[in-house]
């Protein structure tokens, strides 16, 4: 019954093969879709210093912005491949270089000593908020 | 054979054994819906050692059961849906003659996931779940192929029991 079937166990393989090929490329291209889709050109860097809007940056141009505050405080904010991160901060905690960088709408990064929020603003709606199962 | 509603039974209480002792294993990823999916080797066993009948039976009762015992009435949907295109999946190949156990297994593990996922869709009604159908098409595949690896070493020994069982 298993492997001694009509079929002979070459050809069993070369149709396991194509099986999970075809899988394989389905899922790639899938993601394919989605990476591409998930590239929100639209979307721009809402730089907030003491909760009031200070500065927009557009996420598809790579760059680095300094940005400085009330008594000299200083964060390094880079913008790369459309992800948002903080480099360089002389806060005392430096929690806001730790934490994951930012990409899609609604996504933030805070540095609290400096009162400074960075959060992505897309100007279209963007993927699911949350699924549950 | 005689003693078919036996085995039934007896996979039954393996299947839902088997989502119990994955409920106790931490095992999360980023992605919703991932599983190891244990208990569907019980359903790959009675696919191959009684027959479509008896999966399906088995795969309906798994979900409902393992659903009203470790989840929520939500859940039963979706994994109701996911353990039914699994098992249609699983038939088909089988009846086909043309692939080996952890491949059919692997690819019941890819349908499982997709049924799920449709179900999702319409829930929630949002193409953005396109998002997780390559994880959930590669986790199913790994996941499925693990239980079918299992399943095609044991399933000789059981399939030798059984037919020692027969001629009782």
């Amino acid at each position: 019954m298993f492997g001694h079937g009509k079929i002979g166990h070459m050809k069993r393989v070369r149709n396991d093969c194509i099986l999970i090929f075809i899988i394989v490329l389905l899922a790639g291209g899938f993601w394919l879709v989605q990476y591409r889709n998930s590239i929100q050109k639209e979307a721009v860097l809402q730089i907030y210093q003491n909760g009031e809007l200070t500065e927009e940056y557009d996420l598809s141009q790579s760059r680095t912005i300094p940005v400085t505050g009330d008594e000299n405080s200083y964060n390094l904010v880079l913008i790369e491949d459309g992800t948002v991160r903080v480099t360089d901060a002389d806060c005392p905690d430096q929690l806001c270089m730790k934490q994951r960088s930012i990409s899609k709408n609604g996504e933030s990064i805070i540095c609290l000593p400096h009162k400074l929020v960075l959060q992505i603003h897309a100007k279209e709606e963007g993927t699911l908020d949350a699924v549950t199962y | 054979m005689k003693l078919k509603s036996i085995y039934l039974g007896l996979l039954l209480a393996l299947a839902l054994i088997l989502s119990y002792v994955e409920t106790l294993i931490p095992f999360s990823i980023a992605i919703p819906g991932i599983k190891i999916g244990m208990s569907n080797l019980a359903v790959v066993w009675c696919l191959y050692l009684l027959s479509f009948r008896e999966a399906m039976l088995l795969s309906v009762g798994k979900a409902v059961l393992s659903g009203l015992l470790f989840g929520n009435p939500v859940m039963i949907l979706y994994s109701l849906s996911g353990a039914v295109l699994s098992c249609l999946v699983m038939c088909l190949l089988k009846r086909s003659n043309g692939f080996h156990v952890p491949v059919v297994s692997a690819v019941g593990g890819v349908a499982h996931n997709i049924g799920q996922l449709l179900v999702a869709f319409l829930m929630v009604q949002t193409y953005g779940i396109v998002y997780y159908v390559p994880f959930l098409l590669l986790a199913g595949l790994l996941m499925g192929g693990v239980n079918g690896s299992i399943s095609a070493l044991v399933l000789p020994y059981l399939q030798n029991y059984l037919s020692k069982g027969d001629s009782l």
